[in-house]
């Protein structure tokens, strides 16, 4: 299965699921957000949630700003 | 001593209050172990973030462990990056969902050269966004109408710059400045180009609520003793504003006794 995951593509080995892609990517759900064809994922959702080949994934974190 | 001239007003952003009148950005910092030296020495209860696409071989610049740790400070996502409104308000709810936090600081600085903020923009991100229950606090151009126009949108403070952000430049709007305070009714926090603690204390001796530092702490030799500089000096400009700035005359007003008997005549 294919995405395009922050802006590259990523070829997923898992379940399809969004939990076993962010376990592949070693990403802890608590500090990221996510974003799947331009609509966030409410953080509650993110365990029931199965992706499509082809979808546009956006993982987003933290990062240093003023 | 405690006098009843130090206990300051809590700062109030929408339901939230907070004691420190110091807020604190996380960029620019040589380290993240400065950064929260940095943090804790100025007893800031709000620090903001920015956001990036995750990427799990930059481990060591994982913020979000460090921060979490921090019991006390809540975090404020900013929209940095945003050209226009429809991304800030992309931005804001990405922050959110991240964080958990509806405070948001929300600025639109499409220019790189100047990085001022888009005023028009800006006042269309901040409607949709205090109508999703955000806590907005726009940076913004120290302009007393869009300040009025932002309070009107249901904003919970504003965020006029002193200049520009990281220039250094201390507070060169203190004039239009001056009229937001005057006129608003949310409060008024400096965010932007202040270098000297003495230019915070100014900003919270003229009225204003809170000033936002980041560069000036950041880049400092010391962090961590700047940014406790900083906030004794909010605290000094606090105390000051509560106790009454004395009024100023173009005449000298004698402070001593104008008894003449040195020249009197004998």
């Amino acid at each position: 299965m294919n995405f395009v995951l922050n802006g590259n593509t990523h070829n997923h080995n898992g379940d399809g699921s969004l939990a076993a892609l962010l376990v592949e990517i070693e990403a802890d759900k608590e500090q990221v957000a996510v974003m799947i064809n331009n609509s966030i994922i409410k953080k509650e959702t993110i365990n029931k949630r199965s992706l499509q080949d082809g979808d546009q994934i956006e993982i987003i974190t933290y990062a240093a700003g003023g | 001593m405690i006098t009843d001239t130090d206990r300051i007003e809590p700062l109030r952003l929408g339901n939230l209050e907070f004691e420190s009148r110091l807020l604190l950005g996380t960029g620019k910092f040589s380290n993240i172990d400065m950064m929260i030296e940095a943090i804790k020495a100025s007893g800031t209860q709000i620090v903001t973030i920015a956001l990036r696409r995750f990427n799990s071989a930059e481990s060591q610049d994982d913020l979000y462990g460090p921060l979490s740790a921090l019991k006390t400070v809540s975090i404020m996502p900013n929209t940095s990056g945003a050209r226009n409104a429809e991304e800030a308000v992309k931005a804001a709810q990405l922050g959110r969902e991240l964080t958990g936090s509806s405070l948001v600081k929300l600025e639109i600085h499409p220019n790189p050269d100047h990085l001022l903020p888009d005023p028009i923009e800006t006042y269309k991100a901040a409607c949709e966004l205090a109508k999703d229950d955000f806590i907005v606090l726009p940076y913004m151009p120290a302009d007393p109408v869009l300040a009025k126009r932002l309070e009107d949108a249901g904003c919970a403070a504003v965020m006029p710059l002193g200049s520009a952000i990281g220039s250094g430049r201390g507070l060169q709007t203190s004039d239009m400045i001056k009229l937001i305070i005057r006129d608003s009714n949310i409060p008024v926090i400096v965010d932007a180009g202040l270098r000297a603690p003495s230019e915070a204390a100014a900003c919270l001796e003229m009225g204003s609520s809170a000033v936002l530092v980041n560069s000036a702490i950041a880049v400092a030799s010391n962090p961590p003793a700047m940014a406790r500089a900083f906030a004794e000096a909010v605290k000094a400009g606090s105390i000051a504003r509560s106790a009454g700035l004395m009024k100023t005359s173009n005449a000298a007003i004698a402070t001593s006794p104008l008894t003449s008997f040195l020249t009197e005549d004998k």
